[in-house]
């Protein structure tokens, strides 16, 4: 580079961007569906703890499983399955033993605020006014995979799924419905509950609820393994438990 | 492999479609902004080249919002012809053609200029109107532009991934193209040993696609 002053310019530039995290922040990876409570939990978390910054980052389970297997700077996973907690646990960035339950949720089916006719039960959604009926990409997104173990159960996954509108994570399929791109979505129910953006049809009968926990796990190669661990604890204590069934999750089944 | 061959037919499909849709307006343009002065030409010109510019993310959201079941295109579309666009293969088109747009406009737009006018001057001597000069001068001269502007906009469209997420989504059979099958693999878990088809693929149809362009443009030149 010809000109010295550009280049102290570049270098002060790359040195900036090359600033790793402040020592004491902590980073969450979650579910999408938990946006609300973690949020909210975190800035319970900072200031019990002055001094300390949580970041977050919400996506599909699946995406962020991916991510902490390329090395995200991850130290808290919250994943919407067991699922892709066990598959980290497998390839060694979390202690399969250490695994919390922190929450249980429930399949609901939600329609477009607009829509007069709601359908009552899973059945309905045969009929193609309801069509199409957004929910997780059934592929890797905890909630679609959900939702095709309900309609496998129901023995409707084979004619309703053509007609299914895959989105990114549980919250882009909510997005969808309120948007009126989809009449209706397969969603939690947390995510439905107090949403006046859309309607709350049924919530899935109990014979056809799969098993949705919510789990939460310390990252081996966090550099904050301890206040990590902190985090994780304070999801499972009275005050963080108290925090996401206000926000309408469910406790997790004692055992 | 059954995933592979309906993925690149769906996205060759949805390229071309798009250079289709594009083609007319190219044209047009190309000629106007290489041949007439117009009040406006600037803001034209800067109109062109925003999508080339703009987050295709952006430019997706505006589609969804303009032509999706709720927006004010999207509404009128359903109730008179009873079409949806959003979330389909035609979705997927209109997003491709969009951002691919300002790629052709330039392609003809340059091939136009560099015929000289003064062949074009000589054929309206001979009592030949705007059209004959257009299409007995003008368009001899510059197809190898035309050609070379509809294959890049067709490179782009098959690589067109920000738009097309959000307004046609990302759903296998119906608007999962190259791009966004890429992408569904690489964020799923293990999705990985499945993605070199589809990277390979991509690649070679883009290298394909600019490798006929340049050649193109240079036949011309040389000529």
């Amino acid at each position: 580079m010809k000109n010295p002053r550009l280049s102290i310019f570049f270098l002060l530039a790359f040195a900036s961007g090359c600033q790793r995290q402040p020592p004491n922040s902590l980073t969450i990876f979650a579910a999408a569906s938990l946006v609300a409570p973690v949020q909210k939990m975190a800035a319970q978390f900072d200031s019990l703890h002055p001094g300390r910054t949580t970041r977050l980052n919400f996506a599909a389970s699946s995406f962020l499983a991916r991510q902490i297997e390329e090395h995200a700077p991850a130290d808290v996973f919250i994943s919407a399955s067991p699922q892709w907690t066990t598959y980290l646990a497998r390839r060694g960035f979390v202690d399969s033993t250490a695994i919390v339950v922190i929450a249980q949720n429930l399949l609901v089916i939600i329609a477009d605020r607009q829509l007069l006719q709601l359908p009552l039960q899973l059945r309905d959604l045969l009929q193609e006014k309801f069509w199409p009926i957004a929910t997780g990409d059934p592929s890797h997104v905890p909630l679609g995979q959900y939702a095709k173990e309900s309609l496998t159960r129901a023995g409707l996954w084979e004619t309703i799924s053509p007609h299914l509108l895959p989105a990114l994570d549980a919250d882009a399929a909510v997005a969808t419905v309120e948007r009126g791109e989809a009449p209706v979505g397969i969603a939690y129910q947390n995510e439905a509950v107090d949403n006046p953006h859309v309607q709350l049809a049924f919530v899935l009968a109990d014979s056809l609820q799969p098993e949705i926990q919510y789990t939460a796990s310390v990252i081996k190669h966090s550099r904050n393994a301890k206040k990590a661990q902190a985090f994780v604890q304070f999801l499972s204590s009275p005050q963080g438990q108290f925090t996401l069934q206000s926000f309408h999750f469910l406790p997790p089944a004692h055992e | 492999m059954s995933e592979f061959l309906p993925i690149i037919l769906l996205s060759v499909q949805v390229a071309a479609v798009a250079v289709v849709l594009d083609a007319p307006t190219a044209v047009i343009l190309g000629w106007l902004l290489a041949r007439k002065d117009f009040p406006g030409k600037s803001f034209v010109n800067t109109v062109l080249t925003a999508p080339l510019v703009i987050p295709p993310v952006v430019t997706g959201y505006f589609l969804l919002v303009f032509l999706g079941r709720r927006g004010f295109a999207g509404v009128w579309l359903e109730s008179t012809l009873g079409i949806t666009l959003a979330f389909t293969w035609k979705a997927a088109a209109i997003a491709s053609a969009v951002i691919a747009l300002p790629l052709f406009v330039r392609s003809v737009q340059v091939a136009i200029a560099g015929v000289e006018v003064k062949f074009e001057d000589a054929a309206r001597v001979l009592r030949q109107n705007e059209w004959q000069v257009f299409r007995r001068i003008t368009l001899p001269l510059a197809w190898h532009g035309f050609v070379a502007g509809a294959l890049l906009a067709f490179a782009r469209a098959l690589g067109e991934f920000g738009a097309t997420i959000i307004f046609a989504g990302n759903i296998p059979g119906a608007t999962q193209t190259i791009p966004l099958k890429i992408f569904s693999l690489i964020n799923q878990p293990g999705g990985e040993q499945r993605l070199w088809p589809f990277l390979i693929a991509s690649m070679a149809l883009a290298f394909v696609a600019v490798l006929v362009s340049e050649w193109m443009v240079r036949q011309k030149s040389t000529k």
